[in-house]
């Protein structure tokens, strides 16, 4: 791994078009800012990672003929949010939102 | 064209209904193409199939009929991968896990997808905030298909507020 001292207000550049820069030090802390390309995803890597873990998660979980999970499964679970969602519509003064949406549709 | 997928066999589709996500899913970079499958058996799910690999397929749902008061915060400048932004023509909509126990389902309100219909280019955005969690259980307070068909996106544009 490449690694460089910077000071308060420095920065580096990787490629043509991304710059890191040391906005802030405080303490244990740093505050850097970024440009790069709207093409390139810049976020926390614990985020990163999190997300990219969910969207495995979600592919792995989700029924397919490989796997004991039945398509009835998610039948089940479609009914049971539409009831959710009946039982909310129906009990509460906030569906505003809810509302607004069938109108449009 | 057709399409191989592992979850509803071969799928006839016209290229007008594909999506393109130009930066992939997180972890799934190498799926630029995608379909929505609408089982009429599932609903209100919707399945996100890649074109790309057979076995890629995400759940979806409409982020309203898991949390009613959901609103994703959009910083205009980072839909670029979007193309044009004309709001109306944005769709949210969040990935689902699913599990045997429905109180262990959840959804991705942190990373929705968000799909611009005019020019059919999707993306996962990252919210800014810390406001909805990776995982949030949809059902934390509770306890025969027909042929799939290639279908529409929808849900709400009231779920999304752009910056």
């Amino acid at each position: 791994m490449l690694t460089l001292t910077r000071k308060l207000g420095e920065s580096i550049r990787i490629g043509d078009d991304i710059v890191v820069i040391v906005k802030e030090i405080k303490g244990k802390q740093v505050r850097l800012g970024i440009e790069a390309p709207r093409d390139v995803y810049v976020c926390r890597e614990e985020l990163f990672q999190k997300i990219e873990e969910a969207n495995r998660n979600a592919i792995f979980a989700s029924p397919s003929p490989n796997h004991s999970q039945s398509t009835d499964n998610l039948a089940a679970l479609g009914s049971l949010l539409l009831s959710k969602q009946h039982a909310q519509r129906t009990t509460s003064s906030s569906t505003q939102d809810i509302g607004d949406r069938d109108d449009e549709n | 064209m057709k399409i191989n997928t592992l979850r509803f066999g071969e799928l006839e589709i016209s290229e007008d209904q594909i999506f393109h996500f130009p930066m992939g899913i997180l972890g799934f970079a190498s799926s630029k193409s995608f379909v929505i499958i609408d089982l009429e058996s599932q609903k209100p799910f919707k399945w996100l199939q890649s074109i790309d690999d057979p076995s890629t397929a995400f759940v979806l749902s409409d982020p309203l009929l898991v949390h009613p008061s959901y609103c994703a915060v959009v910083e205009r400048n980072e839909l670029s991968p979007l193309g044009e932004i004309n709001e109306d023509d944005l769709i949210i909509s969040v990935i689902v896990t699913i599990s045997e126990r429905p109180e262990d389902t959840s959804a991705n309100l942190c990373a929705p997808l968000i799909f611009n219909l005019a020019n059919r280019r999707g993306m996962q955005y990252v919210l800014n905030d810390r406001k909805y969690p990776i995982r949030f259980r949809i059902f934390q307070n509770d306890t025969n298909s027909a042929q799939p068909a290639p279908a529409e996106i929808d849900g709400g544009s009231r779920a999304l507020s752009l910056r």
